[in-house]
């Protein structure tokens, strides 16, 4: 028997939904999404959550209340402790599930709450995934298939954006059902920084600049938060490029650049994808996304500043986003950081000709 | 040669640190008291969204460094709260932003630590570290006693201000013991001291627990003397964190020889159907201790944290409804550089009077939070002033 599935589309969301809706499909329920961020769901978080929250928590106090009005049998809430060994996640992410509880405890008919803590040893999301399908009434065997399937999708997904496509793009393929494997072999020898409208040969072109985009998922690709930051980018031609599209062998290299590493899973792979563009001379600049009131970005912000200090040629811009974000300033600033790259090429390329000419 | 070292001070608890590496054989560069400007220096440094603790041990770091400290002992953990990473990050602020050159600096992730620090100060035998280890943990536990009795104390005294007074004459005498059996006599000494105070033995004052962030809770400077303000307004305080018991429970061992509960789980339990897993920081604490609190018969408990402290948002998150649920009255603070002392007085004279209308059906007597004088009821009308 199917349960409706309540998935609040924000935090990772933006990162494991794919395997989630996978696997809950494969155990037969019908997986509901909240609607995507509007001010009305902001509000709605703001008036739940606690007043000294960052904005990723009031948001999601927002979703979980619009999942309310959708007829959804269970709320799908998982406790995320661990998943790189060693690392852990926010401990606000860690006490979500209780947060959710001591403010919406009679609303909320079924909570799948349960933890997945792969602090000590390898393979134990299959537990979890277990552990999640019990909670919903279906049987071990079900959920290990379920579990090969979605892991399996999983895989492909994170592959495809490997190739330097978009989490939002992938979703996209994903959700029309589309092969990822095929879509994979289609992309795998398209270089990301090859651009189709760049053309280096016409100078009446202006060239395509690419950027970095460092923050967690849930900023850089809700796109209410960010105020339309990839459209923005789209219409003032430049290309971004996340720390999920860079392999994981890559970003571990960079962990020689770092004394000790971050207690935070995410932070660590922001830090890290930080490091790995500051590093490749392909990034015309870097845009770091904050939250305010984010407890981690205090302390990652300053490792990713030290860092850019020692790259100068590569500008660097941090944006604070919080529930008070106005959409024409930032549009401002994106402009002016663009604006100001573009600049200082134009500036180069004279001087380049005045050395040539004479 | 010897090194001179330096450490962040946290309230009382510097005593103990002092005695271990003064131990060892170092010279001590104890940075001066915390003040406003430890504040301003680590306000100045920090990154803006760094919590209170964080700006305080960084601005005492860079005091005792301005002190002549060449070797710097600091904070250290595992996380996911971010005070175990304060070690690193201050570290790469002190070389890389200020400029200073220190070449050991250890930040405390492991008993290992200590033996490194004790072989750098001349004390290369391991036993004769632990035997240093021990004495400075007496000290640390003398001291946390002393701090217990003055907070209990200090509500009930007849002579206004006493307490302070032997607080700090015995805290004095632990800073000038050097030897374990001296140690006992001072303890002894200290105690006829606190018992000689004048008390209204027949009180019965209110009582409150403190829980929160550890930091905040222990540092009388960085909780703007709350305790004191407490026990000034004549409530009883009690604490909930002291740094030996988290020393013990998350470095030593779970189980306690002294009270035979295995801690962790204890807490674990106490905090059941609320948190159900350790978020890191004090936050499972304070859960469970709110439950202790209620079941020991406390009139309220207040919770303190630094501005934008990550489990404390957790646990002032899920208070409102533990609150309504145990029907037990809790206040939060949120603490930074910003927060002003008058707001923080009349809200917490706002809680005693709560708390004494839920009890007696009276409010407090007025009494001044900082001096503890007895004042008029009339509005304007202030000591000394026409």
């Amino acid at each position: 028997m199917g349960k409706r599935v309540g998935i609040p589309r924000t935090l990772l969301y933006y990162y494991y939904y794919p395997q989630w809706n996978t696997f809950l499909r494969e155990l037969g329920h019908e997986v509901v999404v909240s609607a995507p961020t509007s001010k009305r769901i902001v509000d709605e978080g703001v008036k739940l959550a606690l007043n000294d929250a960052c904005i990723p928590i009031k948001l999601y106090h927002g979703h979980v209340v619009d999942l309310l009005d959708k007829d959804v049998d269970a709320f799908f809430i998982p406790r995320y402790v661990s998943m790189d060994p060693g690392a852990r996640m926010c401990p606000k992410f860690l006490g979500l599930p209780d947060i959710i509880r001591a403010k919406l405890e009679d609303q909320i008919p079924l909570y799948v709450d349960t933890k997945v803590d792969n602090r000590k040893r390898k393979h134990i999301e299959e537990k979890f995934y277990r552990g999640i399908a019990k909670q919903l009434g279906n049987n071990p065997s079900e959920a290990k298939l379920a579990f090969a399937k979605s892991q399996e999708v999983f895989e492909d997904f994170r592959r495809l954006l490997h190739t330097g496509m978009s989490y939002l793009d992938a979703l996209q393929l994903y959700n029309a059902g589309k092969d990822l494997k095929a879509e994979y072999q289609a992309r795998k020898d398209i270089d990301p920084f090859d651009h189709p409208l760049n053309d280096p040969e016409d100078p009446s072109q202006p060239r395509r600049l690419h950027f970095a985009v460092i923050g967690y998922v849930y900023l850089i690709y809700d796109d209410f938060i960010n105020a339309n930051l990839w459209k923005k980018m789209e219409t003032l031609n430049v290309s971004l490029h996340t720390f999920d599209q860079v392999t994981e062998e890559a970003l571990d290299y960079q962990t020689q650049r770092m004394h000790h590493d971050l207690f935070w899973m995410f932070s660590n792979r922001v830090v890290k994808g930080a490091f790995h563009f500051l590093h490749q001379d392909k990034i015309d600049g870097i845009i770091h996304i904050t939250a305010f009131g984010c407890g981690p970005d205090a302390m990652t912000t300053k490792l990713i500043e030290l860092e850019a200090k020692n790259r100068t040629h590569i500008p660097y811009m941090r944006v604070l986003l919080d529930e008070h974000t106005g959409d024409a300033g930032l549009m401002t600033r994106l402009e002016s950081f663009t604006d100001m790259i573009r600049r200082r090429d134009s500036a180069a390329a004279k001087a380049q000709n005045l050395k040539e000419t004479g | 040669m010897t090194y001179k070292i330096g450490f962040p001070r946290m309230g009382e608890t510097y005593i103990g640190f002092a005695k271990l590496v003064e131990l060892f054989g170092y010279d001590l560069a104890l940075p001066d008291a915390l003040s406003k400007k430890t504040i301003r220096l680590g306000v100045q440094h920090s990154p803006e969204y760094a919590c209170w603790p964080f700006k305080i041990s960084l601005g005492s770091t860079i005091e005792a460094l301005e002190a002549g400290a060449e070797v710097i002992g600091t904070l250290g953990g595992s996380g996911p709260c971010r005070a175990g990473w304060y070690g690193e990050l201050q570290r790469l602020i002190l070389v890389e932003d200020l400029g200073f050159d220190i070449p050991h600096f250890y930040p405390m992730y492991h008993l290992n630590d200590v033996f490194k620090i004790a072989e750098l100060g001349g004390t290369k035998s391991r036993y004769r570290a632990l035997k240093c280890v021990k004495y400075a943990w007496d000290t640390m536990r003398t001291a946390e006693y002393f701090e217990k009795i003055a907070i209990k104390q200090r509500c009930r005294e007849v002579n206004i201000g006493e307490t302070t007074k032997v607080q700090n004459e015995v805290m004095k005498m632990l800073t000038e013991t050097y030897e374990p059996a001296k140690l006992k006599q001072a303890k002894k000494k200290g105690t006829a001291m606190f018992e000689s105070i004048e008390t209204d033995k027949k009180m019965k004052p209110l009582k409150v627990g403190t829980v929160g962030e550890i930091f905040v809770v222990i540092d009388p400077f960085a909780n703007l003397e709350i305790e004191k303000k407490l026990g000034n307004l004549g409530i009883e305080v009690d604490r909930s964190l002291y740094l030996t018991d988290w020393i013990w429970r998350e470095l030593v061992m779970d189980y306690h020889p002294v009270t035979g509960y295995f801690a962790k789980k204890y807490l674990h339990d106490n905090a059941h159907g609320y948190l159900h897993e350790p978020v890191g920081g004090d936050a499972l604490e304070g859960i469970a201790w709110i439950n202790l609190y209620k079941e020991k018969g406390y009139d309220g408990v207040i919770e303190i944290g630094p501005f934008t402290c990550i489990p404390e948002i957790v646990t002032k998150s899920i208070i409102p409804t533990m609150s309504r649920d145990l029907d037990m009255p809790v206040q939060t603070y949120n603490i930074d550089e910003h927060t002003g002392e008058a707001g923080f007085i009349t809200r917490l004279e706002a809680f005693g009077d709560l708390l004494s209308q839920r009890r007696d059906g009276v409010p407090l007597p007025t009494r001044d939070p900082v001096t503890g004088r007895f004042s008029s009821a009339d509005f304007g009308a202030v000591e000394g002033k026409a």
